[in-house]
């Protein structure tokens, strides 16, 4: 990757990437992003079009005026005094020939966004196979007309449409541009048809854009056009007032509110399949009214009233639709402010004496100084020193992000504050300036110890959320907001000296952390953290127990696996599948602290209130089992998922393990690794400027601000543990073990390609938009992450058998809970092809158990006894002990429960439970379910 | 210096073109048509930075002194500084002056349309300094013995132009005439500067004033005129001959725009009098007037379209209509002066409403302004009670008219009437000897 790729092109690539994958997310195919990024495209570039335009005509007014006098010094003289008189003439209107390429200054600046689109869609693998309107696959040329490519013969006619149809094209150039044109037909012909067709559009609007200007203005609809919007904006302006726009915050609110808390109970999210239509509507009204703002922005060359109006109703409805409600909300309320302010004449007196109080020249400098050392300590001066301890944060990608980040820092709100009134320019560079000061107190004073970092992970991070955090935001808070409040009314001059002082100690401080890293020796690469730590323990000589729990494993999809991708299960050698097994609860909670120490501590035997809390009660009772395990000379791991409270000795997965594991993978894997370093300086740069309190929103349990794709992360995070199961376990020849280990990888949300089985950032199966969406009564994405585990898992029993650690090992593969996508379950409750996962049959009792015995080899067998998650613990006791599990009798009855445990949302004492099912014989048959009171059971 | 800069920056501009090769397969005809320019351009560049090299060669050959293209050694002790070609009328007769003394000065203007750019003369170093803040940088670092501006409020808070330290001495050249010509400067527009070139020595108590109620040091105060009426007193005695006098009938109404203007405030029912009356009227609108109230004046247009000896002057060069009206009439507009002293015929300043003033000197000037007779020699004033019955009251004016002494009147408001450029330029001259 070159120098100029990475610093220029590649950060707003991944921006590019990003709108195209949030608009595909959004409109669920690949064809509209399209659309939506071409869309994005032209308005972004719009600001830089109109500056190139903006140069050209300066060049183009300075020709008119020097072209006459150049042709009269030609016919004057010759030689040297000819020379000498155009030199003279060029001084007088300190003009330079070079200065004649200063229009494509402007094309240069465009380059990086074009090419970024360009390297975008060129290297998207998901467009692979993927049909829009008349395009059948994305990633090949349309080959439309017999074998001959369409779009490229569009693309071109549309360019000679342009270059014809410009006004302000003639003779020669329309014939330099028309060669131009044919000369991409040509480079073109064979791209891509999703370039092509981007390409094209982009073509369209820069043509449509083109007449709108030139052309259409004198024509007669055109006109009617342009006013039918002024008097749109005139009819909206009644929404301008405060008032109104209070009571629709208020009804955007409630209704929020309203359908927040009727989406928050999940189980109702089936009868509200008939809101999500209504819902992208809403979405899409949203989208053309920015297009109409747009548009009367651009005819009216103003921000008009539509504006406003486009804001207040935007805001109602982002708030109505309970999207992100909080940030919705907190957009409306400032808005509020800022109209009430700006709009209205009540402070339009006080305005004018601040507009006079105020010079021009003393806002814009405050405003510019304090904007540049905000981007500077955020984005410069706390990464530097970042860079300086750990060298391993040196790379392009990161200069690349943090050059980008503090120009977007710097410009965006610069222009916005250059273009607005004089009112909302002094609001601004109060606020600015507010925000350079809280960043200089925080960043160089307030300085706060979370210990070393060490895979973006911070050592204390508890140190965090401590609470009396806010009294010293508030007292600090205070200080700088009357400080500056005071200094900004009475002496502007002194507070822009004050950021004056600052700016420059800033960048002397920059300067010299950066001329002591380019002064450093060449930056040692990371040492790749030599020697992974073991986190789980198995022994060669003494039997081992290890018990895999996959989160929401849908057990019967072994099966479907055996028939599909038999390769995955190659290596569980000596494994059987138990098919009939029944887990105890539809979640995590309700099922496997039975699993852990039994039967009689699962969730319909606990529910009588005793003054216990569960957490205690089960805490006793998997206490017990690990002491039983101890008095065996068993050493036990728990490496489970923090969010498990009652194993009170355990190792957490999550955290810093995961962390680790997914930080060395993103290392290995290719890509998107590259930017982390970069992204988490950025975020670290702005953790350490922002008051105390604010900063847990910054780093969130270890993830960083800026790091994007939740789902993604997640997903790697699960993914690369199994991973490196391997390189986490240490085989030694020591005694027993007993090894818990649990991973979610197959807990939704899923992001595993089907082919590679590992993490995309894309949708893995777009043609089910929802995640719970099913085909054929099995959810895609599911599925691809139940593979990717079974092949994974495989490979470390391959691991096993390598290091002869394999026979003498107990090995249990088992789920909580399924998922609801269980195909032969559906149809058992009359749901052939149901259409969401969950709501087919009762709570999610389909649990995967796959045993393999000491010294057990040969192929994958599958055993029809029907068995229960909860006999886990008796199987575990019988290896214990080391003699055969002996299964339960047939006919005993099998119990699964619904409902939920949600500490602090629920008692803690009891589990909410919503029905419970006693099941007399096979699951599979519909006649074994018969549905129970909830407290009809007592514990044996 | 400044050529090596350019040269290496077309170099690296070429360079980043070679880069990103792809780049070329991913623009609009448009675009592509911009890079075949700027290669051209680059073309033509290399042609000139090889021609000059070249020619500084064969200087350097024949021993002549390189480099050096004026023949200002060293920086002009003389700085004038313009605007835009709006004070073309100003600085011409001052610029011409110089020149023909010999005079090296530099010249530095905001505009590119500056007639001043046009003149190669080794005696004057013209430059377009360019627009917004890079030229307000380079003025607030100008250096220079003497500064010449017509600009108000340099140095005062809020105004994009500092004084510069490295000017020695800042001198106001005024640029317009009347009683109230100071009065709507804005607040402290004249503070910053050490001298001012006035038009006569009536605006000497109005400056001392001021400066005695803000506590600043005496300027140097020296009645020089107003050179921009120079050029027009030229033209006016020039064109004298081809036109015969006034009919002595005709009246041209030139009202100012917006809340200003008097026909906004009076509407054109006192011209439709004239009219019945039977004079001729001549309206000649603010071109600003065509501008942002089209409208209204359309709508002027029509209440007076029924008499045949109203007519509308809405070309960009007024005198011919000066020169045919017997009468002015108009309101605060600097028009009045012009008419009166270049035509010698009379003015009827029609009174209006003062908005708030409080931005400008007039504020302070009050007490000093409510003794002004200015109006009273160049003609009559008239008010709401007056403009039933214009009629009469542009009769009486016109009958007063033998009374009155304009040669005294020029004298007494325009320092050096029809040179005061050649005025402003010996002044010039003797500081700098100094």
């Amino acid at each position: 990757m070159s120098w100029f790729y990475a610093v220029t092109i590649y950060p707003l690539e991944l921006i590019y990437k990003s709108i195209y994958m949030l608009c595909a997310d959004l409109s669920g195919s690949y064809g509209l992003a399209l659309i939506a990024l071409s869309l994005c495209t032209s308005f972004a570039i719009a600001p830089l079009k109109r500056l190139v335009s903006a140069a050209m005509r300066k060049e183009h007014e300075l020709q008119l005026v020097l072209q006459p006098q150049l042709k009269k010094i030609r016919e004057e003289s010759r030689g040297a005094e000819r020379h000498a008189r155009i030199t003279r003439l060029y001084r007088r209107y300190a003009y330079h020939p070079v200065m004649g390429i200063r229009s494509i200054l402007g094309v240069a600046l465009q380059i990086p966004f074009l090419m970024a689109a360009y390297y975008m869609v060129e290297g998207l693998d998901v467009l692979k196979g993927q049909s829009f309107w008349f395009l059948a696959d994305l990633s090949q040329p349309d080959g439309l007309l017999g074998g001959i490519n369409l779009l490229p013969i569009a693309m071109t006619l549309i360019n000679l449409a342009a270059v014809f149809s410009s006004p302000q094209m003639h003779g020669k150039d329309r014939v330099q541009a028309s060669a131009v044109a044919l000369l991409f037909f040509v480079l073109l012909y064979s791209a891509p048809s999703a370039l092509l067709f981007y390409w094209t559009l982009n073509n369209i609007l820069s043509l449509a854009e083109g007449l709108m200007q030139k052309g259409w203005t004198k024509c007669a609809c055109w006109t009617a056009f342009v006013q039918r919007i002024a008097e749109l904006s005139k009819k909206f302006e009644v929404l301008e007032r405060p008032q109104i726009l209070i009571v629709l915050a208020i009804i955007g609110f409630a209704l929020d509110r309203v359908l927040y808390l009727i989406i928050q109970k999940g189980r109702f999210l089936e009868y509200l399949d008939f809101l999500m239509p209504l819902l992208q509507t809403g979405m899409s009204l949203i989208f053309i009214l920015f297009l109409l703002l747009f548009l009367s922005w651009v005819l009216q060359k103003k921000f008009s009233t539509l504006l406003w109006t486009v804001f207040a109703l935007s805001s109602a409805a982002v708030c109505a639709l309970g999207m992100h409600y909080q940030h919705a909300l907190w957009m409306l309320i400032a808005f509020l402010f800022i109209t009430i302010f700006y709009r209205t004449g009540r402070f339009s007196t006080t305005a004018e004496r601040l507009a006079t109080h105020f010079p021009d020249r003393d806002l814009h400098a405050l405003a510019s100084k304090s904007l540049l050392l905000v981007a500077l300590i955020i984005l410069a001066y706390t990464p530097s020193r970042l860079m300086l301890a750990d060298a391993s944060f040196v790379s392009s990608h990161t200069f690349a992000i943090l050059i980008v980040g503090s120009l977007l820092i710097f410009t965006v709100p610069y222009l916005i504050f250059h273009s607005t009134r004089k009112e909302l320019q002094i609001i601004l560079a109060l606020l600015f300036c507010l925000l350079a000061l809280v960043a200089v107190v925080y960043t160089f004073f307030l300085v706060r110890d979370y210990g070393v970092i060490d895979a973006y992970i911070f050592e204390h991070a508890e140190r965090i959320t401590l609470k009396w955090y806010r009294y010293v935001d508030m007292a600090a808070g205070l200080v700088i907001l009357s400080a500056a409040l005071v200094l900004f009314i009475k002496k502007l001059s002194i507070l822009n000296k004050l950021i004056t002082v600052a700016l420059t100690v800033t960048i002397l401080l920059c300067g010299y952390s950066y001329g002591r890293l380019l002064l450093a020796d060449s930056p040692k690469p990371v040492a790749e953290s030599s020697a992974p730590q073991k986190h789980l323990r198995l022994s060669r000589t003494a039997p081992n127990i290890l018990v895999i729990m996959l989160d929401s494993f849908t057990g019967d999809h072994i099966g479907t696996m055996m028939k599909e991708y038999p390769h995955l299960l190659t290596s569980y050698e000596g494994f059987t599948w138990h098919p009939d097994t029944l887990s105890a609860g539809e979640c995590t909670h309700m099922s496997l602290p039975s699993m852990i120490a039994g039967t009689d501590i699962a969730s319909y035997y606990l529910n009588h209130d005793d003054g216990v809390s569960l957490e205690e009660k089960i805490g006793n009772k998997t206490d017990t089992f690990i002491s039983e395990l101890r008095s065996k000379n068993f050493s036990t791991t728990f490496a489970v998922s923090n969010t498990i409270p009652y194993i009170r000795e355990k190792k957490y997965v999550s955290h810093s393990i995961f962390k680790e594991y997914a930080a060395k993978y993103q290392g290995e894997s290719q890509g998107r690794a590259e930017y982390i370093p970069g992204i988490f300086a950025a975020s670290y740069g702005l953790f350490e400027a922002m008051p105390w309190s604010i900063r847990k929103n910054i780093y969130r349990k270890g993830r960083w601000f800026f790091s994007g794709n939740s789902t993604f992360d997640r997903c790697v995070e699960h993914y690369s543990v199994l991973v490196h199961l391997s390189d986490m376990t240490a085989i030694d020849s020591g005694g027993s073990s007993y090894t818990l280990f649990t991973n979610e990888l197959t807990h939704l949300p899923w992001s595993i390609s089907k082919d590679t089985l590992k993490p995309v950032t894309y949708d893995p199966f777009p043609d089910t938009i929802e995640t719970l969406e099913m085909r054929d009564g099995l959810v895609p994405e599911h599925y691809y992450a139940e593979m990717a585990t079974i092949k994974l898992v495989g490979d470390f029993l391959d691991f096993l058998k390598q290091e002869n650690a394999y026979d003498n090992t107990f090995i249990v593969l088992i789920s909580d809970h399924c998922s609801g996508d269980s195909q032969p379950l559906s149809a058992t409750f009359g749901n052939a092809a149901p259409a969401r996962a969950k709501q087919t049959y009762p709570g999610r009792p389909n649990a995967l158990m796959l045993v393999k015995d000491f010294h057990q080899r040969g192929a994958l067998r599958v055993d029809d006894a029907p068995l229960a998650t909860s006999d886990l613990r008796a199987m575990t006791e019988a290896a214990v002990e080391g003699r055969p599990f002996v299964f339960p009798p047939a006919n005993r009855p099998r119990y699964h429960a619904t409902g939920d445990w949600h500490r602090g949302r629920h008692g803690k004492n009891a589990y909410t439970l919503q029905s419970l099912w006693e099941i007399n014989g096979p699951k599979l048959k519909r006649e074994s379910w018969k549905k129970i009171p909830t407290n009809s059971l007592s514990r044996p | 210096m400044n050529k090596i800069r350019y040269d290496v920056g077309a170099l690296t501009l070429f360079a980043l073109l070679l880069v990103p090769e792809q780049a070329f397969a991913y623009l609009d005809p448009g675009t592509g048509n911009a890079l075949v320019y700027g290669l051209i351009s680059l073309a033509s560049v290399g042609a000139y930075a090889m021609k000059s090299a070249f020619y500084w060669l064969i200087r350097k050959k024949n021993h002549e002194q390189p480099g050096s293209t004026t023949q200002s050694e060293g920086l002009p002790s003389l700085l004038i500084y313009s605007e835009g070609k709006n004070y073309w009328g100003t600085f011409r007769p001052i610029v011409e002056t110089l020149i023909e003394r010999k005079v090296a000065f530099r010249y530095w203007t905001q505009d590119i349309h500056d007639p001043a750019l046009l003149i190669d003369s080794e005696y004057m170093d013209s430059r377009y300094i360019g627009e917004g803040s890079r030229s307000w940088f380079k003025l607030n670092s100008a250096q220079a013995d003497i500064m010449l501006a017509t600009t108000p409020n340099i140095g005062t808070p809020g105004y994009p132009m500092s004084r510069s330290p490295k000017v020695g001495r800042l001198i106001h050249v005024w640029h317009s005439i009347g009683d109230f010509a100071y009065a709507w400067y804005h607040k402290g527009g004249l503070d910053s500067y050490d001298e001012v070139l006035t038009a006569g020595t009536y605006m000497d108590a109005q400056i001392r004033l001021l400066e005695q109620k803000r506590d600043l040091p005496e300027k140097k105060l020296t009645p020089c005129g107003v050179p921009y009426l120079d050029g027009m007193f030229t033209k006016v005695r020039e064109s004298s001959g081809d036109t015969p006098a006034t009919d002595g009938k005709t009246i041209l109404v030139a009202p100012s725009w917006g809340n200003k203007g008097c026909l906004n405030v009076y509407g054109v029912d006192f011209i439709a009098d004239l009219a019945r009356a039977g004079f001729s009227v001549i309206v000649r609108p603010h071109p600003q007037s065509l501008k942002v109230e089209k409208a209204l004046f359309d709508s002027f247009k029509e209440q007076l379209a029924s008499f045949p000896n109203v007519s509308w002057d809405e070309g960009v060069d007024g005198s011919a209509s000066m020169r045919k009206a017997a009468l002015l009439i108009s309101d605060t507009s600097s028009v009045r002066m012009d008419f009166a002293l270049l035509y010698e015929r009379p003015v009827i300043t029609l009174e209006m409403p003062l908005a708030n003033l409080s931005e400008y000197e007039y504020d302070e000037l009050k007490p000093l302004l409510a003794q002004s007779s200015m109006e009273l020699e160049i003609g009559s004033r008239a008010g709401k009670a007056d403009i039933s019955r214009m009629p009469e009251v542009v009769q009486a004016t016109l009958s007063a008219h033998s009374s009155r002494d304009f040669a005294a009147i020029r004298s007494k408001y325009v320092a050096h009437f029809g040179r005061s450029g050649e005025a402003v330029a010996e002044y010039l001259i003797t500081q700098l000897a100094k």
